[in-house]
This record gives structure tokens, C-alpha cells and sequence, in this order.
């Protein structure tokens, strides 16, 4: 069975009887393989290998580890105490008994109260580690798993948790003041009275997490998730995000909208049905399976907006370029069109199907282009200046003459590319495959 | 044996008399008030056949023969800064504990002299000798210490750590084998759950009284009486919420950690969920306050639970148990309505001298805490303020003086009140006191008026009140019972604003005096907000939470008063005397006018952190001052030593600056505005107050807070929320929720170097005693502050020499006061040829100028008069004071080695001539009937001098109506 992180903190693997079930997942440090002998009729052997829960070169942390024996596999009984192995060594566990039983081994983080200022912890595998009370200041975290873990009272100013993920950890009190959660996942996190003042949460996802009396004035919360999150009358939040959290959780329909400032906001999914939105900045925003039938989107800033399963009518008021976009997000408008001298500038077409278009002359300047497929496009002439295309399939286009200056081309593709005239000046190469089918790293 | 040349001659007839000069106090000018208080003023020698008191503004010890019954002044001697405490080695030998001074002086007491002075840590407080071999005990305020010393040489041998804040009185057990120290300002078990500080620009950092599932309910302020606040909240504010505040909590006998409304905070204290308040789970404050030591082994060992302010100390020789004289504070009850009176008893505590168990009386027994104003005789049976305590040999009797009752109780071996009378009335501010029982006397040091009063304790009644030389100038005399004075200014007779203001400093407790039946107060134009006009003001909510007592050192001048400001000046808190205190009437517009004066007076003592030129220290070691592991020390860790002239710089300079708020040299706000030019200084208000700047920050909520001074947080230091085992239950920071001053610069200000933090700790222990960087009119982030009344870092620093040798300390001491812009004098008191005497450096002709008129030495001519047996103590003293100190105790021109004739007065044929005395002088009375006379007539006897008014008595008049007289001295 594997080793699955529960609410509880631990981390099971499961054995029944003498048969020999390994933990799954071996590029994670803290995951193991457990077996169990029996030496004679009445002592049960078990042996795992002790792991740590950080990366080598990171503060390790090894956890302890508990074995449980059940007869029914409903009722767990602890056997003995929490004990920690010796770090990569076979841990030998014996257990005397007479009779059939199950076995398991959680595996346990405690820091409560720790002193972990300045640690690096990042990528760790801490889920469901025990971190009340402890001092985190300016520790980082990125990338860890955190999954279920309680920060309850923790310190947690100044550190980094960049990409970490703390789905459904107690944030509960937390002082988090200047924390980074750039890209962070705090799904359901239990927050309440958390201090996140001048945090970055930029893209950080919120979403079901109980927010409430927590402080997040002056947080950075570009493009954070607020779906089914919750605030309460003492949550302390700026007034944009504050808005965002109402058009995401309660709807604004027909909601007076202009002039508002909503740049770089997530609003997946948002009810915006007739919502007057002329004027508005919306500029990075994300407005997916947004439904914006009969919106007014006169003058409003929709660079790099991502429209992809947003829902516009016939009422819907935007203009002729931002229903190119969306056309060619969502109506597969792109491939073979002709789009000679289009103005395709600061658009999103993350993922796009722009197949043998004829983009010649056209101004792509500062667009995303994340994973969009151009192979065999026409781009002579065009302009990228400053665009984003990592990962972009740019087989076969026709480049002569284009303008690449300063445009992230790492991952992708130009195989067979015709480079004639182009200017790559100042762009990033980055495991970028060249025409000649060459891997260029600079 | 040779005539002495000074004399005075003055002619007398029975039907004239006259008065020639009047002793009493100087002027302000010439007296630093740091309201001292004395510790154990009074010893009796072991022969009972001398008294000795603690002349405590004189500088003086007074030494008396009190073999009559008695005291007959036998000497004055001069020794050092505020003493306050005085114990006999031997019969012939006294050590004296100079507060201010920080050192001991050792008295010889048949030559009448001071032979030596030992340097000591600061704040020596009192002194008792233990242990087998002897040692000699001297408990140190600041920081907490016992030291010891070997009486024989006179060497320091140890210093004994005490885990209490401000250790003081000392007493010793019968058989002498144990010290036992009260520890002044121990505090009382309770503690703040708080938001602590956050950082500048932020708001309050959560607050579990607001966590749902707390014992609150979340309800902030929580209500104080079940599901209700009573009394009930003015419905004038249903429409203005009070602020979310922190809530005291105290420990029960139980060890639950207990609010007010019986809510249990352990859980959120010491429990799982102590992070929460920021605390470790575990955490405790043990509340020490006695310390118990071996006074062979010196291992340490601690009373607890006993009071907050543990004042005297004794041991009963009956029961053996050590009695605890002091008060006790219910700061853990809220609202200025409930607490109205009542806030603070006055008790006595017993403790079991082996299991260390305790059992507490009330030393007003009379009095039930439900009335709030009692009749004017149970007023007067009240004690306040209690200082002294002494027992009778065998057990039965004890005797507790009040200093702020003015009076003495007798209780009997249960602490139960036993005298013949409700209380005796004393003269004002008794304290110490000692009881010689072979003649039925008790002797008490009465403070305020510099007295000494003989009470015989079989009839009961005080048969002897003897003022001593006392220099205090009248402004404080007549302001000083308005802090102190219990019976005059409560409702219970009991307690006074000294209860909190203790000594005129703090309780180091926090207390939520919020009144929900008040209304709103408006924040009026006379409020000055500097350059940092607030987007937004909140009107001052009566509700207002938990604030830490503040200082009253150095604050006339530095309004407006309170944590958040919101009393313009002292006349405000005219209602705090009934409405608090529960006094029948307030004080009247000019007793407000007196205390004002008072206060004025009040002033910061010399910095111990400073060296004594008083510039700051640049590797100042910190002990007990740790890292929070921010920068590259471990959490724990010691600090480095600090460097105060590197953290004035860091004060100054780093962005934003300190001193954007917190001028120099008080940390006060600016009391001028910026006009875009510069900074003009804002008009004084009619009643001379000033408006140093309120700010209004986020981490208030907006709420106007005072820029507060920064010159008494070492007076907060002791608590720790990372500790099991915390000094104190308070902090740092309006509510005392701020532990360290670390974690005060680290939360506050976002500082991580360990380097700067110790800095900036360095410059903040050095802050008292001006001569810092100041700020400029042009200078908009460096606004000029308000002048602090302090004292530089060598004031009080003495020397005893007995040769000629080499005495560096002497030549930096001249140097020093040698400077034009000198902020010190120094002053040298000893013997010279068996005679007391002084001296004043004059820094204008470089000479020390003697204490008979026309008569100076060099500084090497003084020196070289320097012998065993003719010792000089040296002095630094503040300016404007050593001439006092020196040589013209009275200021009234006349030197005090010159003779002055006091008074003449007669009656029935006898006439009596008094004059000023000095120690080791011999005087005699000489007349004649005809002034062209060449020959004086010789009157029998003579008299010894004692360094105060002397007389004698012509008996011989017979029919003469006139003669002249005068007044000869023997030299030896």
C-alpha cells in the first residue's frame, strides 16, 4: 500500500501478515519500503529503511516513525513510542504476538515550537509535519510539500514557500508578514487570524481557504485564486483583491464595473453577464470560462488576457482584435487563417493553434505564446519583439526577416525553421531545438 | 592644643533675642530629586549604646547616643549620593550603601570619619553581614545582584545573580547562616496576552483574545462579569466599538492561568497553543520574591506568590519565619469603576523559612473592599506604602511603618494588628526603623521630612520627633504628599498614586483603567502630530485596554501625559484622585500646583552603561540580551557586545531613522511642527504645558499613541516569552506584550543583524544622560527634541584615598569637572588634622576652595594632606550642587567650617547660644560685660561638634542684663 499523507499528520504504509507490500514513489526522499518477517511463532520483524524529508545540501529533517498494529485494519494500536532510525540504514522493528495482524509505519514530522530561522528546507517532503509554534523567519521553502501540515502560531515571516504546496494546512494564526507564496497552493488552508501583511502571493491559489480575520493588507495578490475562499467582516484585505473575492465567490452580474482596476486578477469563471467593464483594466487578467455574455468591454485594457472557454454573446461589446483572440483560442480560428499584418500584439495565445497561418508582417510583439503550435506558419516580416514562446512549435515557419529580439524561445521547437533575415538578438535559448535539429542552451 | 580663629561675637540681653539664620532646604537648583527611597535607614549598634540613620538628602549619616533613651546627635558624616541603608560590621564599624553613588562607605565610628569606600554595582540597596567566614551582603538593583565582599579586606569576592527584578531589602537569619533578599519589583503572577509589536507601517499582529475558540468567545474587550461588563457600557458609545486590546491574565493557586471573568488562559499561557501569545509551551513566571541564601555556599533558592512590591523584610526570632512587609496589585481586575479604591492591599507576608510556604495578611484588616470610601478614623487606621519592619526580640510584637500614612502599626506574631491605638502617627514618609527593647524605644527614619522619630513602646506614643539637616527645597517638601500621602488622597486610606508610581517610577505591571460609563474623548487641536498628520484620528475611546505604568521621572515639560497622550497636563488627572483612588475630594488648584512642582523635580540618576565622561560605550556587553536567530546567531544565542556610538548612528541615519519619531535626547516627540522651512517650537499652553508629537500608525490601528521616552527600559527588562522561567509578565510597548528589546527592534523595525541589534540595545541602555546628537530646526527627518533633566554618567562616583599616591580616577575626575561646559562639580569631604572637613573644586581657578573662607589647595596640596586617619573622599556630584555638598551645607554663605551663631534665646536667667558645628572641633562659650574689655571669661565645659547645630548655656547671668559672647574652637 503506499504511503499516503492523511489529515492525522502521518504517513502509512501498510502491511498485512507476512506479505511484503513496498511504498511507491521513489523519487520521494521521505517515502520507504517496508517488510516483515516472522522469526518464529511469536515475534513479527519489521524493517524499513529510515529516509529524511529534505534534500541533501537542505537542513535535514528525519522523522520519526511509528509502528501500529491493527487486527481489523479499522482499529490501529501504537506500539511503543515514536523513535527515529538511523538516517539511510535498516530500521529493525520487532513485535511480539501471537496471531495474525496488519502492520503499519507512519512516518512523522514534529518541529512543534522548532527553531528553523533562516533553514533551507525547499522541495522537502513535509506533509503533514507538525510546525505549531515554530520559527520559520526567512526560511525557504519553495517547492516543498506541505501538504496537511499545521503552522498553527508558526513564524513564518520573511520565508520563501514559492511553489510549495500547503493544500489544506492550518495557517491558523500564522505570523506570515513578507512571506513569499508566489505560485503556492493554500487550498483550504484553515488561515484564520493569519498575519500575511506585505506577502507575495502572486498566482497563489487560495482557493477554500478560510481567510477569515486574517490580514492581508499590502499582500502582492496578482492572479491569486480566491474561489470558495472566505473572508469575514474583520479579515483586513486592499480593496482590489477585496473585489476580486466578491465578482469570484458572489457574482457580478450586471455589476457597474467601469474604471475599475482588475489588472492581472483571476477571474476563471467568473459570473460577469452583463457586467459594465468599458474602461476597466483587465490588463494580465485571467478571465477563462468567464462568462462575460453582454459585457461592455469598451476601452478596457485586455492585453494579455487568457480567454480560453470565456463566454461571449452577440452583446457581448469588445473589440475586433480581442475577438480575434478569442476566436482563435476557442474557435480553432487560427490554423491555415490568413493573418498577414495582424495586430496580435499583447495578446495571450498560450497553447494556440496558429498551423500554417500566415502571420506575415504581423505584430506579435510582448504576446504569450506558451506551448502554441506556429508549424509551417508564414512569419516573414513578423514582429515577436519581447514575446513569450517557450515550448512553442515553431517547425517549418518561415521566420525570414522576423524580429526574435528578446524573446524566450526555451523548449521550443524550430526544427527546419527558415531563419533567413531573423533577428534573435537578446532572445533566451534554452534547450531550444535550432533548424539544424541542434540543442542550444544559450 | 590650639585656639581656634574663628569666632563670632554677638551680644545678647534677656530682653532681646534673636534668631541669626534659619537651616532648611536650598534651592532647586542645587538639589538633584531622584526620589530615593530609603532601605533600611536606621541601625542600632550591637551595644545599643549608638543609632545610626541614613540622613538620606543630606548625603549624610547621622550617628546618635541614645544611652539616655534618647538621640543625642553625636555626628553628622558626610559619605555619598542618596544613602539608603546602613549596618553595623562591628561595634565601631558601619557600612552605608550610597544608591545613587553606587559604593559603600566604611565608617569608623569613634573617630567619627569615613576610612574607605568600596565601588559596588549600581543601585546598591542595603547590606547585612553572614555566614561563617563573615561576609558581607550587598544587594545591587540594576542589574539583579547580590554581591559579596570580604569585611576584612574589603575585596569583592562574587556576585550572586538573583532571578527577580530590583533585589533590595536584606535581613539575615538568627543564627546567621542565611541571607534573605525581597525582591522589590517581583511582580505578581500576572502576564499580558497581547498583539506584541508589528512592524512599522503594518497593522496589529493578531491577538488570541480575539481567536473564537479563546476563553473570550473572541469577544474583544471580552466582558468582565459573565456574559456582561459592569458596570454596563455607557450607551453614548454603542456607536463607537472600543479598541481590541490585550487582556491580563493572572496565575491561581491553582497555577491556572486566570482572567477577570474566571476565564482559563493556561491552555493559550503555558499549554500546547502557547504560540498563540507567543509564547513556548511550558512558559512560566515563577514570581520570585524572596530570595533565600546560603551564605556559606551561596546556592540561591527562591519564595514565591507572595506580592508585587516586597518592601521590608524580617525575620520573626520567635517563629523563625521571615516576614514580608508590601503591597500587592489587582491589576488583573479591569475598569477604573471596579478598581475604584480598592486596587491595591497592603500585606504582609510569612514565610515558612525551611518548605518556603507562605501565608499572607492584610495589614488593614479593617477594611472590607466593598465600601469605596471609609470614615476619616478607619481612614487614619489604614497603612500605606509600608518600608520598615521590625520584631520584637521575642516574637510577640512587630512594627511595620507606612510611608505613606505616616504612621506605624503593631501587629502580633500573625500579622494581625495589636497595638494599643489603630496606628501611631509619625512625621512624614517613615521607614526604617530599630528597636532598642532595654529601653522601650523604637527610632524611625521619617523620609519626607528628614526626621527622626522615638516612640516608647510601652505607653505607644511618640516622646521625640528630632529633624535632621535636611537640604530638600520646599517645592518638594510640599509637593511630595500628593504622590505619597495615602490617607489624604484615597478613599480607604491606603493606597495613593505612589502605589504604581512607586518611588515615582513603575510597578512594572500593565493595567487596564479603561471607564466604559465614560464618553469619547475629543482629540483637540492642542494635540501635535509633528510631521506625521494622520490620514484619519481616532477620538480617545474611555475603553482604552491594558497600558503599562508609566514613569513619573522627568515628565513636567514632556506633556502630553499617558500612553496614547490623551491628558493635555498634569491638571488633568485631578479626577484620577477621586475617581481612582476614591478620595473624597480631588486636590484643589493649588495642591495640583504643588505636586507639578514636585514632579518637576523628579529626575533620571546617572546611566550605569555610560563610562564617566559620559560619552556612550562602544563594546558594551549585554548579558541576557539573545538573538531570535534572524541574522547569523542561533536563536538564544548572546548578543555581541554593542556599540552605542555605532547604534546613536544607526538611531539617526538608518531609513526611516528612529529619530523621525524619537527626538534627542529624550526619545520624546518634537514639540514643534515643520513649517516646510524649518521647525518651529509649538506655544506652551496656559497651564505651561507642552505638545511633544503623537503619531498615528498602523500598527495602532490609527490610534494616537505619545512618541514615547526612551530613557527607563532597562527598568523593563525580565521578561521573556521563550523562557520557562520569565523574570516578569511584562514587557516592552504600550500593553508590555513585547518581550526583549530585541525582539522589539526585530519585530518593530525589521532590523536582522545581530551586530545593529546589539547597537541599537547598546545606545537604548545608554540612553539616559543626554549629551547625544541632537536634532536641527532644518533637519526634517531630525526635529530638535525636548532638554531631559538627568544626570551625567560619573555623578556619584566617589574615591577614598589615605595617601598621596598616584589616583587616576581623581585626575580624570578634575578633568572632567574642570570643562566650562562641565555638567558635574566635584566635591571632597574627609578629615584634616582630626577635624571634618570639605572641599569645593572651583573650575575657574583650578584650586579647591575649603570650607572656611579665603582657604584653598591645589588639587596636589589637598592630596598631599591625604593619611590614615585623614582620609578625602572624592565626589562627582551634579553642577550646581557641589558648593551644597562641599562646603556651605545650607547655602547661606557661610562656609560650614566657619562658625555661625544660629539663634540666641533665653529665659529665667538663663541664656543658650546655638551654632553650626563641624565634627572633631571643640567649642566653648565666652562672654564679657563691656566690650572694650580685652579679656573673654571662659564659660565651664565646652562642647563637641557633630556636624550640626550645637549649643551652650550661659547659667551665670545672675543680675547681669548684657553680655557679649562668642564662640571659640579647640583644634586638636
Amino acid at each position: 500500500m503506499s504511503a499516503t499523507p492523511v489529515k492525522s499528520g502521518f504517513c502509512f504504509a501498510l502491511i498485512a501478515g507476512a506479505l511484503l507490500v513496498s511504498a511507491v514513489g521513489s523519487q520521494a526522499q521521505r517515502a520507504f519500503k517496508i517488510s516483515i518477517s516472522l522469526t518464529n511463532q511469536s515475534q513479527v520483524v519489521v524493517r524499513w529503511t529510515a529516509q529524511f524529508a529534505t534534500p541533501i545540501g537542505d537542513l535535514f529533517i528525519v522523522p520519526h516513525y511509528q509502528v501500529q498494529r491493527s487486527g481489523d485494519l479499522k482499529t490501529w494500536t501504537s506500539i511503543g513510542a515514536p523513535f527515529t532510525g538511523a538516517l539511510l540504514t535498516n530500521t529493525v522493528f520487532i513485535d511480539s504476538i501471537s496471531g495474525a495482524a496488519f502492520y503499519r509505519v507512519a512516518s512523522i514530522i514534529s518541529l512543534e515550537y522548532a527553531q528553523l530561522q533562516n533553514a533551507i528546507l525547499d522541495s522537502g517532503q513535509m506533509a503533514g509535519a507538525d510546525f505549531l509554534g515554530a520559527s520559520l523567519f526567512n526560511a525557504s521553502l519553495k517547492s516543498a510539500q506541505l501538504q496537511l501540515a499545521n503552522f498553527s502560531g508558526a513564524d513564518l515571516s520573511n520565508a520563501d514557500l514559492f511553489e510549495a504546496d500547503l493544500s489544506g494546512a492550518s495557517l491558523f494564526g500564522v505570523e506570515a508578514a513578507n512571506a513569499t507564496f508566489n505560485s503556492a497552493s493554500l487550498q483550504r488552508v484553515d488561515a484564520r487570524f493569519g498575519d500575511f501583511q506585505g506577502a507575495s502571493m502572486v498566482r497563489t491559489d487560495l482557493t477554500g481557504a478560510d481567510l477569515s480575520s486574517a490580514i492581508l493588507a499590502g499582500a502582492s495578490l496578482d492572479l491569486a485564486r480566491f474561489q470558495g475562499s472566505i473572508l469575514d467582516t474583520d479579515t483586513v484585505i486592499d480593496p482590489k483583491p477585496k473585489l476580486i473575492w466578491q465578482i469570484v465567490n458572489q457574482g457580478a452580474s450586471n455589476a457597474v464595473l467601469t474604471n475599475q482596476d482588475l489588472d492581472r486578477s483571476f477571474l476563471e469563471s467568473a459570473n460577469l453577464n452583463g457586467a459594465k467593464l468599458n474602461d476597466a483594466n483587465l490588463f494580465g487578467s485571467d478571465l477563462e470560462r468567464a462568462d462575460l455574455r453582454g459585457a461592455d468591454l469598451t476601452r478596457a485594457d485586455l492585453r494579455l488576457v487568457d480567454f480560453l472557454g470565456t463566454q461571449l454573446d452577440t452583446n457581448t461589446i469588445l473589440s475586433s482584435q480581442t475577438m480575434l483572440v478569442w476566436q482563435i483560442r476557442n474557435q480553432n480560428a487560427g490554423a491555415s487563417a490568413n493573418l498577414a499584418g495582424a495586430s496580435l500584439d499583447n495578446v495571450w495565445l498560450s497553447s494556440a493553434n496558429l498551423v500554417n497561418a500566415n502571420l506575415t508582417g504581423a505584430n506579435c510583439t510582448n504576446s504569450e505564446f506558451f506551448q502554441a503550435n506556429l508549424g509551417g506558419a508564414n512569419c516573414t516580416r513578423a514582429s515577436f519583439l519581447e514575446a513569450d514562446m517557450p515550448g512553442t512549435i515553431l517547425t517549418n515557419a518561415n521566420l525570414t526577416s522576423a524580429n526574435m529580439t528578446f524573446v524566450n524561445l526555451s523548449g521550443a521547437n524550430l526544427r527546419d525553421a527558415i531563419t533567413n533575415g531573423c533577428d534573435f538578438s537578446n532572445a533566451i535559448f534554452s534547450k531550444t531545438i535550432m533548424p539544424d535539429g541542434s540543442v542550444r542552451n544559450f | 592644643m590650639k585656639w581656634g580663629l574663628t569666632s563670632f561675637v554677638v551680644a545678647a540681653g534677656l530682653n532681646w533675642f534673636g534668631v541669626f539664620a534659619a537651616s532648611g532646604g536650598v534651592g532647586t537648583n542645587a538639589f538633584f530629586n531622584f526620589e530615593t527611597a530609603p532601605v533600611h535607614p536606621v541601625a542600632l549598634s550591637p551595644d545599643h549604646s549608638r543609632l545610626a540613620v541614613c540622613n538620606l538628602p543630606a548625603g549624610r549619616l547621622e550617628i546618635f547616643d541614645i544611652t539616655s533613651g534618647a538621640p543625642v546627635s553625636l555626628a553628622s558624616i558626610p559619605v555619598g549620593l542618596d544613602p539608603v541603608s546602613v549596618n553595623f560590621h562591628t561595634t565601631n564599624e558601619l557600612w552605608v550603601a550610597n544608591y545613587i553613588s553606587g559604593s559603600i562607605s566604611i565608617i569608623d565610628l569613634p573617630s567619627l570619619r569615613v576610612f574607605n569606600t568600596i565601588t559596588t554595582s549600581n543601585q546598591p540597596s542595603d547590606i547585612v553581614f553572614a555566614g561563617n567566614p563573615q561576609r558581607a551582603f550587598v544587594s545591587c538593583g540594576l542589574p539583579n545582584l547580590v554581591q559579596v565582599f570580604d569585611p576584612q579586606t574589603f575585596q569583592w569576592l562574587k556576585n550572586l545573580d538573583i532571578d527577580g527584578n530590583r533585589p533590595r531589602a536584606m535581613t539575615v537569619s538568627p543564627d546567621g547562616a542565611t541571607v534573605y533578599v525581597a525582591i522589590f519589583e517581583s511582580g505578581n503572577g500576572s502576564t499580558i496576552i497581547g498583539a506584541g509589536v508589528a512592524a512599522l507601517g503594518n497593522l496589529p499582529k493578531p491577538n488570541a483574545v480575539n481567536f473564537p475558540a479563546a476563553p473570550s468567545g473572541g469577544l474583544n474587550p471580552p466582558p468582565n462579569s459573565g456574559a456582561n461588563f459592569v458596570p454596563a457600557i455607557n450607551p453614548a458609545l454603542s456607536n463607537t466599538p472600543p479598541p481590541r486590546v490585550g487582556l491580563i491574565v493572572k496565575k491561581n493557586s491553582a497555577g491556572r492561568w486566570m482572567d477577570d471573568n474566571n476565564g482559563d488562559w493556561s491552555e493559550y499561557i503555558r499549554g500546547t497553543n502557547a504560540a498563540l501569545t507567543g509564547r513556548i509551551p511550558g512558559w512560566d513566571m515563577p514570581d520570585h520574591d524572596l530570595a533565600v541564601i546560603n551564605a556559606t555556599n551561596f546556592s540561591i533558592t527562591y519564595a514565591c506568590g507572595l506580592m508585587n512590591i516586597c518592601m521590608a523584610v524580617a525575620v520573626n526570632p520567635l517563629t523563625g519565619k521571615i516576614s514580608v512587609a508590601g503591597t500587592d496589585a489587582l491589576n488583573q481586575i479591569r475598569f477604573q469603576p471596579v478598581l475604584q479604591s480598592i486596587f491595591i492591599r497592603v500585606n504582609l507576608a510569612q514565610v515558612d523559612p525551611v518548605a518556603l510556604t507562605n501565608t499572607i495578611a492584610d495589614l488593614n484588616p479593617h477594611l472590607d473592599y466593598t465600601s469605596r470610601q471609609v470614615s476619616s478614623n478607619q481612614v487614619m487606621m489604614s497603612i500605606g506604602d509600608p518600608r520598615g519592619i521590625v520584631w520584637s526580640s521575642d516574637g510577640t510584637r512587630g512594627y511595620v511603618t507606612g510611608m505613606g500614612s505616616d504612621n506605624l502599626v503593631i501587629i502580633n506574631a500573625q500579622g494581625a494588628r495589636a497595638g494599643l491605638n489603630p496606628a501611631i502617627n509619625l512625621g512624614q514618609g517613615p521607614t526604617g526603623l530599630a528597636l532598642d527593647e532595654g529601653r522601650n524605644r523604637l527610632y524611625i527614619y521619617n523620609r519626607f521630612d528628614d526626621s527622626v522619630s522615638t516612640v516608647d513602646t510601652v505607653g505607644q506614643t511618640v516622646v521625640n520627633t528630632l529633624p535632621l539637616f535636611d537640604p530638600t527645597p520646599q517645592v518638594i517638601k510640599a509637593g511630595r504628599p500628593h504622590l505619597y500621602n495615602t490617607h489624604q488622597t484615597s478613599g480607604l486610606g491606603q493606597l495613593s498614586c505612589a502605589s504604581c508610581h512607586v518611588d515615582g517610577r513603575i510597578d512594572r505591571l500593565a493595567w487596564d483603567l479603561g471607564d466604559l460609563t465614560d464618553v469619547m474623548a475629543v482629540i483637540g487641536t492642542n494635540f501635535n502630530f509633528a510631521n506625521f498628520p494622520p490620514s484619519s484620528t481616532n477620538n480617545f475611546h474611555p475603553m482604552k485596554g491594558p497600558m503599562m505604568t508609566l514613569t513619573l521621572q522627568d515628565i513636567i515639560g514632556h506633556e502630553p501625559f499617558h500612553w496614547r497622550g490623551d491628558r493635555e497636563g498634569i491638571e488633568a488627572f485631578g479626577a484620577t484622585f477621586t475617581n481612582l483612588q476614591g478620595a473624597p475630594v480631588g486636590l484643589t488648584t493649588n495642591q495640583m500646583a504643588e505636586f507639578k512642582a514636585f514632579l518637576a523635580t523628579v529626575g533620571f540618576g546617572p546611566n550605569p552603561y555610560r563610562p564617566i565622561d559620559n560619552s556612550l560605550p562602544t563594546n558594551l556587553p549585554l548579558p541576557g540580551q539573545l538573538a531570535l536567530g534572524r541574522g547569523s546567531l542561533p536563536a538564544g544565542a548572546q548578543l555581541p557586545n554593542g556599540n552605542a556610538q555605532a547604534g546613536q548612528s544607526d538611531f539617526r541615519f538608518t531609513s526611516p531613522g528612529c529619530i523621525l519619531c524619537h527626538t534627542l535626547p529624550t526619545g520624546l516627540g518634537t514639540d514643534n511642527q515643520f513649517n516646510g522651512v524649518k521647525w518651529l517650537p509649538l506655544a506652551v499652553s496656559t497651564n505651561g504645558s507642552h505638545h511633544a508629537a503623537l503619531v498615528a500608525d498602523a500598527r495602532t490601528s490609527k490610534f494616537p499613541f505619545k512618541i514615547p521616552s526612551l530613557r527607563n527600559l532597562t527598568d523593563k527588562m525580565g521578561m521573556s516569552l521563550a523562557s520557562t522561567n520569565s523574570r516578569s509578565g511584562f514587557g516592552f510597548f504600550n500593553e508590555g506584550s513585547v518581550d526583549t528589546l530585541t525582539r522589539f527592534l526585530q519585530d518593530g523595525f525589521g532590523i536582522t543583524d545581530d551586530q545593529t541589534t546589539a547597537d541599537l540595545i547598546a545606545f537604548l541602555f545608554s540612553f539616559t544622560g543626554s549629551d547625544l546628537i541632537l536634532g536641527s530646526r532644518t533637519d526634517i527627518n531630525r526635529s530638535p527634541g525636548l532638554a531631559g533633566l538627568d544626570t551625567p554618567a560619573g555623578v556619584g562616583r566617589q574615591i577614598t584615598i589615605n595617601t598621596n599616591n598616584d589616583a587616576p580616577l581623581i585626575e580624570t575626575m578634575i578633568s572632567l569637572a574642570s570643562l566650562p561646559s562641565s555638567r558635574i562639580d566635584l566635591v571632597v569631604k574627609g578629615m584634616k588634622n582630626s577635624v571634618a572637613r570639605g572641599w569645593f573644586f572651583d573650575r575657574s581657578t583650578r584650586v579647591f576652595l575649603s570650607d572656611r573662607q579665603g582657604e584653598t589647595y591645589s588639587p596636589a596640596a589637598l592630596r598631599a594632606l591625604a593619611t590614615v586617619g585623614s582620609e578625602q573622599t572624592y565626589m562627582m556630584v551634579p553642577r550646581g550642587s557641589g558648593l551644597r555638598m562641599a562646603i556651605d551645607g545650607d547655602l547661606d554663605g557661610h562656609l560650614d567650617g566657619d562658625l555661625l551663631v544660629q539663634s540666641l534665646t533665653g529665659a529665667s536667667n538663663v541664656l543658650a547660644v546655638s551654632w553650626t558645628s563641624v565634627v572633631g572641633l571643640t567649642y566653648q562659650l565666652q562672654y564679657k560685660s563691656d566690650p572694650s574689655d580685652p579679656a573673654w571669661n571662659t564659660l565651664p565645659g565646652g562642647v563637641a561638634g557633630t556636624g550640626n547645630t550645637v549649643s551652650m548655656s550661659d547659667n551665670s547671668l545672675g543680675t547681669n542684663r548684657a553680655r557679649y559672647y562668642r564662640v571659640t574652637t579647640i583644634e586638636p
